[in-house]
């Protein structure tokens, strides 16, 4: 029963801190069409740069500073990689992500020397507590409810802003979006912005949980997340809150049985039996091509 | 009756809420240019799409020399949504691919026209051969189909010779004008020895000289390949010149038919294109 | 017509070309120190240019973005080491396990010695491929219908769980778990030993030239042939394709099993590079490795793909070794260099590549292509020259 109660907490936790990196996949996917195989990765390097801050700054202003820097790092990572390949195919800009991949990793590997990195104890999220009878960090009780307002908050700003508004104009369709004055160049900023944020914070939360970052600490993660976000149906914000969770869970289930080897496995399987059964996940919406 | 080459037979096509085609009955004889005219979104290329095998119809059937090739009747969501007529009166369903659709003797052009663009004029022409060759993978990796291949490359110069597009045989499809852009998707078309050619609008956005030369083209490849034509034209100069018969669509729905002169002189497709006074 | 006779006269010189190319690599391997680096990026060179050549296939000949190389690969790898282990080697290699499930070795079937070392690793490599094949068959039933990325993304996920089923322990005696296979034929066993057992004559960077040379040959020849120009049209308008009456679900079967046959027999041939084969070398990274080095070279062209693989396997192995090294001029230290830099720049010359150089070095033109216009132009200048005299 205890067993059950941890497997439970650690399944949800786990499950919110894949939903902020789901809704970067999910928007970016929604306007651009693009997997952004970089995201993992931001998330990784979010973790990475906290790891330096922490170094030699409180963790108060560290924090601030991480999230901040690591907006910064999406933002140019949109201009730098994205924004050339705009009208190029969609495999150009793929394989550019990909690209981008590659670098931050290989950039990691460099900084670090390849060693793994310790990350810093946050005040209140590392503190250990007791539920049911069952004992583990703070960091599990917050995320799912840091997660519900991060969401709601994100809900509102999309349907309640003028930039909202763009956003989701852009990602009915991005041509005539532009026509009709929306600057996307701005709109698709604040969108990798927006993604890079909330990964930034859930990379906080997710590296709470484990004792070191090494450079591909982020490539499964963000794997795992687009698996939810395309579970919830791609372009669809809560259909990836919804389908992290249930990745989330399913994942620690696997992992305490007998079964782990095929944790990843599954996780792919559960992509491709969605893929082929039903492409647009659980909310998404369908798309048909014209002849 | 002798058996036509095409018949529609109560086609309905909705998608969702909305009926694009409905009960629509049509027949093309041998040997024929037939044209289906309309004002925009009457549903034209969607009775295309269905013939060819793009849209699987949500109800009716298609008959092609005398064979049923296409068949469907409203299934899942769909059995509920119906509005059309003819409901409950098919039961099976046949939804041969376009490919299928297309060796079994039926090419077609499309509206924006859909070359690959960064092939040959000539290599375009051979790739829509593909469908007839008769060589497997084996045989056409060691090249021991070098008869096949001679034949169909002569084919391709003959081809080319005859659309008069023999000059440019080497030139990138994308870099022609858009004239001969037009021709060569006919040509490639016939590459694939049909019998019945369905041109979606073959004269869009040519000046009237050149439709005037694709109206003689289009006569002469008829003559010459011995083709049934069915087209979907909005130049009515070209309609009225070269067709046997005109089917006139409006709001999905087929409202008259017969030779270029009645048509000219009925009311309801003069109501159609114009508008009726009424809503004035 | 005219094409015709042109095309079999510049097939002619692409022959020559390739056997004279081969045989430099045979005059070079026995004048040269044989630990000269040379030799291991020609090896892995040749590899990697067969995978690549088969990714470049699906990519960009047929227009399908996938990213299951590594898997196929894997599946060759391994069907090729299981076949090959000597039977006298196989308790010590799978002793966890207490011995292999699989008791035979091709080699030895073939009844060992020269011939049967050829027959053995000729068989077992196209079994490799055809295994391949077989699975890219069954896993493309569900996932070539995907468009574009996702198909990318499916194609990924299969990769990874055929590498997870790969390590399970319940499959120890076949595939030795997450243990590496070893003791099976490399390339080095294709050297020609005296009674001494003193090599007289080396073989074993021609080996692998010629293995790839033959099977990127068969790649362009099927390119060439009326299957793919099927394959191009499909690349380059899906729909404009079936309404020519070509049969997409038949066509992209096709592509996607030839492509994974070529991955298969180039698995095989890099654990014989490698001289052992291990599930967890062929992640998702190499097969983003094979993705870039087909970008570098050009999407479309398999001279390119060649080039690259070679450039590309120089560089990361041999040349930019230096950047990984702490060098120091006189007392200066020179800044950057230490472990991992030579990744970093190279990471960066491949962005450099994907965003400014989007055509790579090739673009979709063949070597052929380049001379041809390079000799019009050659012979254009000269007459404009006779004509000024």
């Amino acid at each position: 029963m205890q067993y059950g109660i941890s497997i439970l907490l650690s399944g949800i936790s786990l499950g919110g801190q894949y939903a902020l990196i789901a809704i970067g996949y999910t928007m970016v996917y929604g306007i651009l069409r693009l997997i952004n195989f970089a995201h993992g990765d931001v998330f990784m390097a979010a973790g990475l740069i906290m790891v330096y801050l922490s170094a030699s700054l409180p963790i108060g202003v560290a924090l601030p500073l991480m999230i901040l820097l690591t907006v910064l790092l999406g933002f140019v990572i949109e201009r730098a990689a994205y924004k050339p390949l705009r009208s190029a195919p969609r495999m150009s800009v793929m394989i550019s992500a990909i690209g981008v991949s590659y670098l931050l990793q290989n950039l990691a590997t460099y900084i670090t020397g390849g060693l793994p990195q310790m990350y810093p104890n946050l005040p209140v999220l590392s503190n250990q507590i007791t539920i049911a009878g069952t004992s583990t960090k703070m960091v599990t009780v917050v995320t799912p409810f840091l997660v519900v307002a991060l969401v709601i908050a994100l809900t509102q700003l999309i349907n309640h802003t003028k930039i909202g508004t763009a956003m989701r104009a852009a990602s009915r369709d991005f041509e005539t979006a532009q026509l009709m004055g929306i600057k996307i160049n701005n709109v698709i900023s604040f969108t990798f912005v927006i993604g890079s944020l909330l990964a930034a914070v859930g990379s906080a939360l997710y590296f709470t949980n484990y004792p070191s970052i090494v450079p591909l600490s982020g490539s499964l993660p963000g794997l795992r997340a687009f698996v939810a976000a395309v579970f919830g149906g791609i372009g669809s914000i809560p259909g990836a809150v919804v389908g992290a969770f249930l990745i989330g869970l399913s994942e620690t289930v696997i992992k305490s049985s007998n079964w782990s080897v095929f944790s990843d496995a599954f996780t792919f399987a559960l992509l491709i039996i969605i893929l082929v059964v039903k492409p647009t996940g659980l909310f998404g919406e369908k798309s048909t091509d014209k002849v | 009756m002798s058996e036509k080459i095409l018949r529609l037979e109560n086609i309905t096509m909705q998608f969702g809420g909305v009926i694009a085609v409905n009960n629509m009955n049509l027949e093309v004889g041998e040997g024929e240019i037939v044209s289906l005219i309309g004002p925009n979104g009457a549903g034209k290329t969607t009775a295309f799409n269905v013939i060819t095998g793009v849209y699987q119809p949500t109800n009716g059937a298609v008959w092609y020399q005398g064979e049923k090739i296409v068949e469907n009747h409203p299934q899942g969501k769909m059995r509920k949504l119906y509005k059309g007529e003819h409901a409950g009166e098919y039961t099976h369903v046949l939804a041969p691919t376009p490919d299928k659709i297309t060796r079994m003797g039926m090419a077609r052009t499309f509206q924006n026209i859909r070359l690959w663009k960064d092939q040959t004029v000539f290599n375009n022409v051979l790739t829509a051969m593909h469908c007839r060759s008769t060589s497997n993978l084996f045989t056409a990796t060691f090249r021991l189909n070098r008869k096949e291949e001679t034949a169909q490359r002569q084919r391709v110069a003959e081809l080319l010779e005859e659309v008069g597009l023999s000059d440019v045989a080497g030139e990138k499809a994308n870099s022609l004008p858009y004239g001969k852009q037009r021709r060569l998707e006919i040509a490639r078309a016939l590459a694939t020895d049909p019998k019945l050619l369905l041109l979606d609008e073959p004269a869009a956005g040519m000046n009237p000289q050149e439709t005037d030369e694709l109206t003689a083209f289009i006569g002469e490849i008829r003559s010459k390949f011995g083709l049934t034509v069915f087209l979907i034209e909005h130049h009515m100069d070209l309609v009225m010149d070269i067709s046997d018969r005109i089917y006139v669509l409006d709001f999905g729905k087929l409202i008259a038919d017969g030779t270029p002169a009645e048509i000219q002189n009925n009311q309801r497709v003069i109501d159609a294109y114009l508008g009726v006074a009424e809503d004035a | 017509m005219l094409q015709e006779k042109k095309s079999k006269r510049s097939a002619w010189i692409a022959l020559v070309c390739v056997a004279a190319l081969l045989l430099l690599v045979m005059v070079l391997e026995n004048t040269m120190q044989p630990t000269s680096m040379l030799f291991t990026v020609l090896k892995k060179g040749a590899v990697y240019a067969l995978v690549a050549a088969s990714l470049n296939l699906l990519n960009g000949f047929t227009g399908l973005f996938s990213l299951g190389q590594a898997g196929f690969m894997l599946l060759g790898a391994y069907t090729y080491a299981i076949l090959t282990i000597s039977s006298a080697d196989r308790e010590s290699v799978y002793y966890l396990y207490g011995g292999s499930a699989v008791n035979f070795s091709l080699p030895e079937l073939f009844g060992g010695g020269t011939l049967g070392l050829i027959l053995g690793v000729l068989a077992a490599l196209i079994l490799a491929g055809c295994v391949a094949a077989v699975v890219a068959w069954l896993i493309g039933l569900p996932v070539l219908r995907l468009k574009s990325d996702y198909l990318a993304i499916a194609t990924l996920g299969f990769a990874e769980i055929i590498r997870a089923i790969f390590q399970w322990d319940a499959l120890g005696p076949v595939t030795n778990g997450a243990n590496a296979l070893k003791n099976f034929p490399t390339f080095s066993s294709f050297n020609i030993e005296n009674a001494d057992g003193v090599v007289v004559f080396r073989l074993s960077t021609f080996v692998p030239f010629l293995l790839a040379a033959v099977c990127i040959g068969i790649m362009v020849l099927l390119i060439n042939s009326t299957y793919g120009r099927a394959f191009k049209a499909i690349r380059e308008d899906e729909v404009a394709a079936e309404a020519m009456g070509i049969n997409l679900a038949k066509h992209k079967r096709m592509a996607f099993c030839i492509s994974s046959f070529f991955a298969g027999v180039g698995g095989g041939m890099f654990a014989m590079f490698a001289n052992q084969a291990q599930a967890k070398t062929f992640t998702t990274a190499m097969t983003y490795e094979i993705l870039l080095i087909v970008v570098i070279g050009g999407i479309g062209s398999i001279s390119g793909s060649c080039i690259a693989s070679f450039l590309y396997v120089a560089a990361s192995e041999w040349w930019l070794r230096f950047l990984d090294a702490e060098t120091y001029i006189g007392s200066f230290k020179v800044p950057f260099l230490r472990t991992g830099f030579r990744m970093v720049v190279f990471s960066i010359i491949i962005m450099v590549v994907v965003l400014f150089f989007r055509r790579g070095l090739m673009g979709d033109r063949e070597l052929g292509d380049v001379a041809r216009s390079l000799r019009a132009r050659l012979s254009g200048k000269a007459k404009q020259k006779g004509a000024a005299k």
